[in-house]
């Protein structure tokens, strides 16, 4: 009876869910009644026929909810309804604040580390190179040289092929990071097939794995800008092109760029993988623009650059061909006051200067590589030739009011070509030989006092070596034996200007520094499953002849080095590794006569033949937890020199001569760093805090005295990056680095620098982006006299449509416009005044395929 | 008969809405310690499917017998090292090895959820009826992944679970078997030992392709099934053994540890009430 009132009392909200227009039934929509307090009582899905029953004690101010994915929610007053009711729901996207269901940021398949590229991208990055910047483990120096793990890396590929060599700084410049589905770090990574699990790497490479939209297909983006500078006062442009096909047997990147912002090109442009030329030359002439420590070259460049570079692969079969042409202009001009102080033990020298020039540098290389890279066989012919022109013209007023130029042409050619067989397994036969050939005619002119000198050097050399090598592996352990021969043959001959007769030596140069050294390398290598030992014992007897400028010699040189690297799982790794040398001396110091390096230095070779040796001790180790996103990485290191010469230096007048004495030059050396990195998935962001330490021991000789000097430079830094909200990302940098020069015991003040950088990005909808950047450099003069400078700089961009981006911006708002410095050298100090780049408004447009 | 086959398939492979992942900790018997890992949901108006990526991409490629040689491929790679000399070791922590097992198929249509996992050494799944989970709406709110999410409580299983929920995504599911709300479930916790939470939420027109493999699972009973789990986790060295002939030991199963705890480790404690 009671129950039966009860029920009575209840109210049935019937009805039916429908689309609206067509009228078709929805099944499976939420129907959902709320109170007048609009809490939930009842709820339910309609059924298949769109049809719904909720039962409620009474319905008086309750509403009633009806929603489903894909139409637009309805809410209906139940107030003087009457059921069953007919609700029409309107078609209509349900707006879904979508929070990115992400894939692991950084996963670990073998020795492979993989990068989630989109998860760690920010609104701001543009390249692949920003995105890098922000993966911990992963570091980017300054100039575009990639680590891993305070470690260089190796190889550089993209979809598994090496297009580019040591410049894969035109691939982190250039490809759009949305073009990039993940970075992979394959650790250990032996490029040569033919060794693997014979020899042991301890270097790791990067592969880029592309989306799918960006192979198969070319993909081209291109920017231009255009805008004005306060200071150079006059317009400014900034244009770039890219193109990339990556094929299944074709690649291609060619990129073109130009700028008069300030941007350095030679980022794109340098080979970080390049070895030291065996031809040796350096340039006696140096008239340089003074460089500015902890600037970016945005804030300091004065430039007009161009570069160019196109990179093609093809592959047949095993084998694959690649040419790499590129050139390069680059116009920089440079203005600077300089106060030079020579600390001497009667009383100081000052020379004050005033300098102004400009240097053009043009560089044309051109690099062609067959490569077959097989299991067991691998053969490589590089074929490589360089021309690079280099002009500098420099004014200087001051004590000594002069004009100087130099002219610094370098040619380059040469071929290496290397054949490693593997057979019966673990037998590996290897064949190589290096030929290259390089001139460098230096030519120093000089207009000082109204008088016009000119210098003239000659220097050019040809380097021959030819090896061969087996090594066979059993249990674990590969034996190796590699011998050859080096032939080495070069001639440098100068002559000086009419100098003041104060100035003491020979002012001809008429030298030949050949050599023929025979070596043979004995290396052993253990290999059990945790740990690698490698002992590498290379002995060598050279001939060195010198046209009888000075007595011929004979020389054996012995090196032996012993690493050992212990890995015992995935995470940790750790090395150790110890050598000890005998090395002959550079031989571009023989020269008994002067040679003028610029307007007031002059630098005596020595008549001598001298070796030196040299001990080194370091300890390194790297962990990582990718599944929390944590890198570290640490090394000490400890090395002795003892040299038998010391460079000194003379001052006759105006003019400073450095020459090489006999003398025993002891130096030690003692350098540790460490950086640990984490992801910080909060805010899709990481950090990242490092720090380094190094100190310089020394032995001088000044003025006929003994100077002992310690340098000691430590510094730390720390960086966090990610993106809070949805509406903001956000970056803050901050670097301290403090320096100390003591002499025969007595101590300069630590000076020090700092550098904090903030930037924020706004992104109030899809299409606008707003950036701030403020920069603070806190550099100490001297002791306790601190220069402050602060930059502050505004991007806006709009995105018009998916393939067009226009952008304004706006840096050094402040316009400041002068910075000053000081550095020490070893024995003196160097005080500049130098100019910034001002003000700087430019307007670009960006084109995407 | 081909069509018809056709249609069938069709019918069986709707498309999402939405795919939701979730990070899912629950304490674990091997080490005693809480573990997390990662599933995801793909849900529309009429069904759902709740899964692990890795154990899905694992699973389709074993589903034909060129890809499960391709897996077998891949997984080799990526654990075996060669070590000089000819020797190898095999370490399967390294590679892209399956180590969920469960998925859940909701349907709305039917009523049921269709729940499929490895219980001790066999493969086996179970239907459960929709109804068997029923809430009550609490009044506590809170906001998750920007969305407002109210409370709601039930007691399923053998233990109380507290879930959060928005009506702004009108779909009655959630992680692993919760399901039964009037919004998606984003967050579920029993005490602090059992959470899944939504990390993620993203548009999505993925097909909600049906179970790979079907016919290697077995059809089993619910508690009967938890209870041969508990057995198998008692007793797996004795039944490798019999099994196989030869003598494995576990890290983690020294002749002191506790039994296992069903009250404690398991996220259906229920079938230990008989």
């Amino acid at each position: 009876m009671l129950s039966a009132l009860a029920a009575v009392a209840q109210i049935n909200v019937t009805g039916a869910v429908v689309e609206q227009g067509s009228g078709e039934v929805l099944a499976g929509a939420s129907v959902i009644l709320r109170d007048d307090a609009g809490k939930i009582r009842k709820y339910g899905t309609t059924d298949a026929a769109g049809n719904f029953s909720l039962q409620a004690p009474s319905t008086a101010g309750w509403t009633l909810d009806v929603s489903m994915m894909s139409f637009a929610k309805r809410t209906v007053a139940l107030d003087g309804a009457e059921y069953p009711l007919r609700i029409e729901l309107e078609p209509s996207a349900t707006m879904l604040k979508e929070v990115a269901v992400k894939a692991d940021r950084i996963r670990e398949q073998g020795d492979t580390v993989s990068y989630n590229v989109g998860s760690f991208a920010q609104a701001q990055d543009r390249s692949i190179g920003d995105v890098l910047k922000r993966m911990p483990g992963i570091d980017v120096a300054d100039n575009g040289k990639i680590k891993y793990q305070g470690e260089d890396i190796n190889k550089f590929y993209i979809e598994g092929s090496d297009l580019l060599g040591g410049k894969y700084g035109i691939a982190t410049n250039g490809i759009n990071h949305d073009d990039v589905g993940a970075v992979e770090v394959m650790e250990n990574h032996q490029p040569l097939q033919v060794l693997s699990g014979i020899s042991f790497s301890d270097k790791a490479a990067i592969n880029l794995k592309l989306k799918n939209k960006a192979k198969a297909t070319w993909t081209f983006h291109g920017d231009v800008g255009g805008g004005y500078s306060w200071q150079p006062e006059g317009a400014v442009w900034d244009g770039e092109f890219f193109a990339m096909a990556v094929m299944p047997s074709f690649q291609n990147i060619t990129a073109l760029r130009t700028n008069n912002t300030g941007e350095d090109l030679s980022a794109s442009n340098t080979d970080f993988f390049a070895d030291r030329r065996g031809t040796g030359l350096g340039s006696y002439v140096s008239v340089g623009l003074p460089g500015v420590p902890s600037l970016g070259s945005r804030r300091t460049l004065f430039n007009r650059s161009f570069l160019v570079s196109t990179n093609s692969l093809w592959k047949f079969g095993h084998g694959e061909f690649k040419a790499n042409i590129d050139y390069s202009y680059n116009r920089v001009a440079s203005e600077a006051s300089n106060v030079t102080t020579y600390y001497l033990d009667e009383s100081d020298r000052v020379i004050t200067e005033h300098r102004g020039g400009t240097e053009h540098t043009h560089s044309l290389s051109g690099k062609f590589i067959y490569e077959l890279n097989g299991r067991t066989s691998f053969i490589n012919n590089t074929l490589r030739t360089n021309i690079d022109w280099d002009e500098i013209g420099l004014r200087t007023c001051g004590s000594l009011p002069n004009s100087q130029t130099a002219r610094l042409p370098d040619y380059y050619a040469g071929n290496s070509f290397k054949m490693i067989q593997r057979f019966g397994g673990n037998h590996l036969v290897t064949f190589q030989s290096v030929n290259e050939w390089e001139s460098m005619p230096q030519t120093l002119g000089i207009d000082i006092a109204a008088e016009r000198l000119r210098q003239h050097v000659s220097d050019h050399a040809f380097y021959t070596h030819e090896s061969a090598a087996y090594a066979f592996n059993i249990n674990g352990i590969t034996v190796g034996l590699e011998g050859g021969v080096k032939g080495y043959l070069r001639s440098m001959n100068s002559e000086l200007p009419e100098l003041p007769e104060e100035l003491p030596g020979l002012t001809r140069n008429v030298v030949n520094t050949d050599y023929l050294t025979l070596y043979a390398t004995p290396k052993l290598e253990y290999w059990m499953r945790r740990v690698n030992m490698t002992l590498s014992l290379p002995v060598s007897y050279a001939h060195y002849a010198f046209d009888k400028a000075i007595a011929d010699r004979d020389e054996l040189y012995f090196s032996p080095s012993l690493s050992l690297n212990w890995k015992p799982g995935n995470r940790f790794s750790g090395t150790l590794h110890g050598g000890v040398g005998r090395s002959p001396m550079n031989l571009n110091l023989i020269h008994p006569g002067l040679i003028m390096t610029d307007y007031r230095t002059l630098k005596a070779g020595t008549e001598q033949f001298y070796n030196s040796s040299s001990q080194n001790i370091s300890a390194a180790f790297s962990y990582k937890h990718t599944r929390r996103g944590v890198f570290a990485n640490g090394m000490v290191m400890q090395s002795w020199t003892h040299v038998p010469y010391t460079m000194s230096q003379q001052l006759y007048g105006d003019y400073v001569v450095y020459s090489y004495a006999d003398a025993r030059n002891d130096s030690k050396m003692f350098t540790a760093t460490g950086s640990i990195g984490k992801t910080l998935d909060f805010m899709r962001g990481s950090c990242n805090v490092s720090g380094s330490f190094n100190r310089n021991e020394s032995q001088l000789f000044s003025q006929s005295k003994a100077v002992s000097s310690v340098s000691t430079f430590w510094s730390v830094g720390g960086k966090v990056g990610g993106s809070p909200w949805r509406w903001l990302s956000c970056g803050y940098e901050i670097i301290y680095a403090d320096s100390r020069l003591a002499m025969n015991g007595a101590s300069e003040a630590w000076l020090s620098t700092m550098k904090n950088k903030l930037d924020l990005t706004f992104l109030p909808c899809r299409k606008w982006q707003w950036t701030v950047s403020a920069e603070h450099f806190r550099n100490e003069l001297a002791a306790n006299n601190f220069k402050n400078v602060v930059m502050l700089d505004t991007r806006l961009s709009y995105q018009l449509g998916k393939r067009v981006e226009l952008a304004a911006s706006l840096t050094n708002i402040l316009n400041k416009c002068s910075y000053n410095y000081t550095t020490y050298s070893q024995l003196s100090s160097f005080e500049s005044q130098r100019s910034l780049r001002g003000r700087q408004l430019l307007f670009s447009i960006t084109l995407r395929k | 008969m081909l069509m018809c086959a056709a249609a069938v398939v069709a019918v069986a492979q709707e498309k999402a809405d939405i795919l939701v992942s979730y990070d899912v900790r629950a304490r674990n018997w091997a080490n005693d310690s809480v573990r997390s890992s990662r599933m995801s949901l793909l849900a529309n108006q009429r069904e759902a499917k709740y899964f692990n990526d890795l154990s899905l991409w694992s699973d389709s490629l074993s589903s034909t017998p060129e890809g499960e040689k391709q897996l077998k491929q891949i997984i080799m790679a990526a654990c075996m090292t060669e070590m000089p000399g000819g020797g190898i070791t095999m370490d399967m922590r390294k590679g892209p090895v399956k180590k969920i097992h469960t998925y859940v198929f909701t349907s709305m249509p039917d009523g049921k959820l269709t729940y499929y996992s490895k219980f001790g050494d066999s493969e086996g799944y179970y239907d459960e009826p929709l109804d068997e989970m029923q809430w009550e709406i609490g009044d506590s709110t809170t906001v998750i992944l920007g969305y407002e999410c109210q409370s709601a409580t039930t007691d399923y299983h053998g233990r109380r679970w507290t879930a959060w929920f928005t009506t702004d995504i009108p779909l009655p599911f959630g992680p692993w078997k919760f399901r039964g709300l009037p919004g998606l479930i984003l967050k579920a916790e029993a005490d602090s030992a059992f959470v899944f939470e939504a990390t993620g939420i993203e548009r999505s027109d993925r097909q909600i392709t049906p179970m790979y493999s079907p016919e290697k699972y077995q059809k089993m009973q619910r508690k009967k099934a938890l209870a041969d789990e508990e057995y198998y986790i008692n007793n797996r060295e004795a039944i490798i053994q019999a099994k196989f002939g030869s003598k494995v030991e576990f890290n983690h199963n020294a002749a002191d540890r506790p039994k296992y705890n069903a009250a404690k480790y398991s996220l259906e404690p229920d079938y230990k009430d008989n």
